[in-house]
């Protein structure tokens, strides 16, 4: 994750949204009763310019590939689904619209992780050099 | 923000029913994300924020010096910290609208196969070729 370290960006990426997730979980438990968590993956989608920093082109025709409007739609999804598993760590919405098993995240569902990789906002003010009343 | 303003004009959305801000936000720049809240927060005044989409995203490599002097590469402050310190910013006004905050993640999360491999200490011996 450090700036420097070399890491390209194909691994870099995978690791980057693991790590979002881990967050996405780590919301979910601290705003419970409060706000609504979902994750959504919109499907492989070229085209969007996320595939930008790895001087790579997908193209198209790529198997699993699909169009904006239907990543767009996917995301979309993940606005209205009210319909959510009694199980409150089943928040990952795909791309095909089911509610992913836990099984294929579970290692986003460590709660220790969580917590490391999520710091307090004082935290990344101190880290970053932000002052906190700027 | 000049291209985002053009990508709007041309969706001649109609104001009148509807109001629509477009403001700037970097996710690279952390200070800026926090100026991007507080404008966020103005703007809304006593209205709600109904949702919270956490959509950007890069896929560079961690080659590059950290953006502002950070430790942390640039995809890391955007793929995860800048969008976890908008939350934190965020936080009172989405705990009273009860938003829906919605992430945007990726089937690439699959990819990371010892979640240990990814502690900062451990990251400059990661140098693997994704090919």
């Amino acid at each position: 994750m450090k700036a420097g370290s070399g890491i390209t960006g194909f691994n870099l990426y995978g690791q980057t949204k693991f790590i979002q997730l881990l967050g996405a979980h780590w919301w979910r438990r601290q705003l419970a009763g409060q706000c609504v968590v979902v994750a959504v993956s919109p499907g492989l989608i070229p085209g969007t310019g996320l595939s930008r920093g790895m001087n790579i082109n997908f193209p198209a025709n790529m198997p699993d590939a699909k169009p904006i409007p239907e990543g767009a739609a996917s995301i979309l999804r993940a606005f209205t689904r009210d319909d959510f598993p009694e199980d409150p760590e089943q928040i990952f919405l795909t791309s095909w619209g089911e509610w992913w098993s836990k099984g294929v995240y579970a290692k986003t569902l460590d709660k220790a992780l969580q917590d490391k990789w999520c710091p307090s906002k004082e935290e990344i003010e101190r880290e970053e050099g932000l002052d906190s009343d700027a | 923000m000049p291209r985002t303003q053009k990508a709007y004009d041309s969706l001649k959305f109609d104001t009148a029913k509807h109001n629509l801000t477009l403001l700037p936000l970097d996710l690279s720049d952390l200070k800026g994300t926090r100026s991007f809240a507080r404008l966020a927060l103005e703007k809304v005044k006593q209205d709600k924020i109904d949702y919270l989409l956490l959509n950007a995203a890069i896929s560079d490599g961690s080659e590059g010096p950290g953006p502002n002097g950070s430790k942390w590469s640039e995809p890391y402050i955007v793929n995860h910290l800048a969008q976890h310190y908008l939350v934190h910013l965020l936080r009172d006004k989405l705990v009273e609208s009860k938003s829906r905050v919605v992430v945007v993640s990726s089937g690439a999360v699959k990819q990371v196969e010892d979640p240990g491999m990814i502690s900062p200490t451990l990251a400059s011996a990661l140098n693997r070729k994704p090919y």
